[in-house]
């Protein structure tokens, strides 16, 4: 099962295969420490069981003193929060402490977006806390305890990322953004059918969900690159290229004409899908263009034969060639920059 | 900046937690229900904002399916399988977002509140089949509590949270227009103006970041509402794909000369587009903007007429030159925003019917 949801990140979703297996190893390192520490130790097993498991995942932040620091600040503001209940004995003041650590909460959320799931944690923990009954809340000595060393447990399992932690997020990062590329590359190419006008909405979705992962990917990449870094403005390049490509859903009336030139299309969706995966594989737009498997002349080749259909037939049949042109501008424009110094 | 929306949504959950735990505490319902009571009202209030209230019912379902799996156990094995099982489970959702790497918050609430649910099960144990009905009946009343606060009760307004939610979208594809007119202009720093602006406009439409009001599109959004909001979402974010691809033309290398023949009346035809993006602005901060001397056709007119002057008349003479070429696509882009723009603002509701509708 773990073998082939590996498999899958790697060739599917274009994870790096380095970090899908320090991401395993530290889940299993974290499971196998609450699991063992639950029984050997004097602990609220139910407690440290969930604040060791939740606090793990905790999406990670640009550097591993960042991401730790989040962790063991979450940690301490949830053994406070045990600490607080024993002081919150009347129930007015407690339903006072609620709403007041929810309102704050909220607040911070919206400033600290990224920090969002930690946020709610500690919501979510305070109101738990705060409506225990007392027999399920004693001793309070105890519940600290076993919070801190759930929080210590979620703490040190981020250790085994540590190693190259920045490289591994900028590679995993790199490789999921053009795994969203060759994604969005598809559902461009899908537009142009006559189904398309028909479930206009449908199509729009995907395209719209197919954006918004790249664009995700995108940011999370630049958090862990330079922002000016070649490889994040060839990739921005291509998204808009591909953007600007998709436009032919739009510009065109006639659906049907797309019948005249499927073949091609096809092939062409196909050649670009291989050079992203060729991207994403070999980790380096340089390497790309030398790789004897993944050549830019093919589909140069390709779209000289869409040329050749456009001259010969979409010119005159077309009720708008213009845009034919234009699309061939920008399927030339993805060739030249992938093939770009 | 505490929008309209996400204060009353804050009430929302506020007055909901308030009734929750004064029932709780005041014994009513805690003899037949346990605690479950006001975590369950958190939860969904807190959970399904976003989220129309099929979805926000498949969430309680999870919950209920998820306590009573839990409790099973409780009654029918050790300790030692239940520990297992929440590890496992534990893995299982960590290696689901770790392939998946969800895109959408919603998704990443869900997994991990899955995972809180099963973590929470074991805090409030079911040594009994009574205990184990009482958790459920306290999820399933504590649930509809906080959905009939949150969705019912004080829903937001679905106009307003989606004119917030776009407000920033239509703010970066102000200031990214702007910088185009800037680059045109050669004015020092535009390019790099232009870049800033573009990752702003990229961040603005990522709903992790923003308010971008994506669940227009999740299935089970009010009908009624539906086909306007998507239409309106669709075509702004054609708009915005439309102003990436400009960012990408004009900087591409271009004859000096044709550029500097075309500057003038590209940059009047996008400065119209920027007003028409103010009176979107406009209208979404309930705003009455003035339409009645706008002139939005001529400048398009005379886009097209100093285009024909410098480019070759037939269309097929296009390809000789690349740089025609771009400076067709780049008048296409700004033609084709202007026509969305336009329909957009014919979409606008006029305000008897927003009051209507509110």
């Amino acid at each position: 099962m773990g073998d082939l949801l590996i498999w899958v990140a790697i060739t599917q979703y274009g994870m790096d295969p380095l970090f899908a297996i320090k991401r395993i190893i530290n889940l299993i390192v974290v499971a196998l420490a609450a699991w063992l520490l639950s029984f050997f130790l004097n602990l609220n097993t139910s407690w440290f069981l969930y604040v060791a498991f939740l606090l793990s995942l905790i999406p990670l932040d640009t550097s591993i003193f960042k991401q730790l620091c989040v962790v063991v600040l979450t940690g301490c503001i949830l053994v406070l929060s045990v600490a607080l209940s024993s002081v919150l004995v009347f129930h007015w003041i407690a339903i006072i402490a609620i709403l007041l650590i929810t309102f704050l909460c909220m607040l911070a959320v919206l400033s600290l977006k990224k920090y969002r799931y930690p946020i709610f944690l500690i919501n979510l923990t305070f109101v738990l806390i705060l409506c225990l009954p007392p027999v399920l809340l004693t001793p309070n000595m105890l519940l600290g305890k076993s919070i801190a060393l759930g929080a210590l447990v979620a703490a040190l399992g981020q250790l085994v990322l540590m190693a190259n932690y920045k490289k591994d997020q900028a590679n995993s990062w790199f490789k999921t953004t053009v795994s969203a590329l060759e994604e969005l590359t598809g559902e461009i190419f899908s537009c142009f059918q006559q189904s398309y006008k028909d479930n206009q909405y449908l199509y729009e979705h995907r395209l719209h969900d197919a954006k918004i992962k790249f664009l995700q990917a995108l940011n999370q990449l630049r958090r862990f690159s330079n922002a000016d870094n070649l490889k994040i403005i060839k990739l921005e390049n291509l998204f808009t290229i591909l953007i600007d490509c998709s436009q032919l859903r739009a510009r065109i009336t006639d659906f049907t004409i797309f019948e005249v030139c499927r073949a091609d299309l096809i092939a062409i969706e196909k050649i670009m899908r291989q050079l992203l995966q060729g991207i994403r594989q070999h980790h380096d737009l340089e390497e790309v263009r030398n790789h004897p498997n993944i050549e830019t002349t093919a589909l140069l080749a390709l779209i000289a034969q869409f040329e050749g259909t456009y001259q010969s037939v979409l010119r005159v049949t077309a009720h708008e060639p213009l845009v034919f042109l234009l699309f061939i501008l920008d399927l030339k424009a993805f060739s030249e920059v992938i093939d770009d110094n | 900046m505490i929008t309209k929306h996400l204060t009353k949504y804050a009430a929302a959950t506020g007055t909901a937690l308030i009734v929750a735990i004064g029932l709780y505490i005041q014994h009513i319902f805690s003899d037949l229900f346990g605690c479950w009571f006001v975590v369950a009202t958190f939860f969904i209030c807190v959970l399904t904002k976003e989220l129309p209230l099929r979805q926000s019912f498949i969430y309680l379902l999870m919950m209920v399916l998820l306590v009573l799996s839990v409790g099973f156990l409780q009654m029918n094995t050790n300790i030692y399988i239940v520990t297992s099982v929440d590890a496992v489970f534990f893995v299982g959702i960590g290696l689901i977002l770790l392939v998946y790497r969800p895109v959408n918050i919603n998704q990443f609430h869900f997994l991990s509140a899955m995972l809180a649910t099963l973590l929470i099960a074991n805090l409030f144990p079911s040594a009994t089949q009574k205990a184990m009905m009482t958790n459920v009946m306290s999820i399933v009343v504590g649930g509809m509590l906080g959905l009939i606060f949150s969705k019912l009760i004080l829903r937001n307004d679905p106009y307003l949270q989606f004119r917030q939610g776009l407000l920033p979208v239509l703010q970066a594809s102000s200031l990214l227009s702007q910088a185009f007119v800037n680059e045109l202009s050669k004015q020092p720093n535009a390019r790099d103006m232009m870049t800033q602006k573009k990752v702003e406009l990229e961040k603005a439409l990522i709903p992790t970041q923003t308010l971008y009001p994506e669940w227009v599109y999740v299935s089970g959004f009010n009908p009624g509402l539906r086909s306007g909001f998507r239409f309106f979402l669709v075509h702004l974010e054609r708009v915005t794909e439309l102003l990436f691809s400009l960012s990408y033309w004009l900087t591409q290398d271009m004859d000096d000369h044709l550029k500097e023949k075309m500057r003038s009346t590209l940059c009047e035809a996008i400065s119209k587009n920027i007003e028409l993006i103010s009176i979107l602005q406009q209208a979404f901060r309930d705003q009455v903007p003035d339409l009645s001397l706008a002139d939005f056709v001529s400048d398009v007119e005379l886009l097209d007429a100093q285009a024909k002057k410098v480019m070759p008349n037939n269309d097929e003479l296009l390809d000789i030159a690349p740089d025609y070429v771009i400076l067709v696509s780049i008048i296409k882009d700004i033609k084709d925003i202007r026509q969305l723009l336009l329909q957009l603002i014919a979409a606008l509701p006029d305000n008897n019917t927003q009051e209507k509708s509110s």
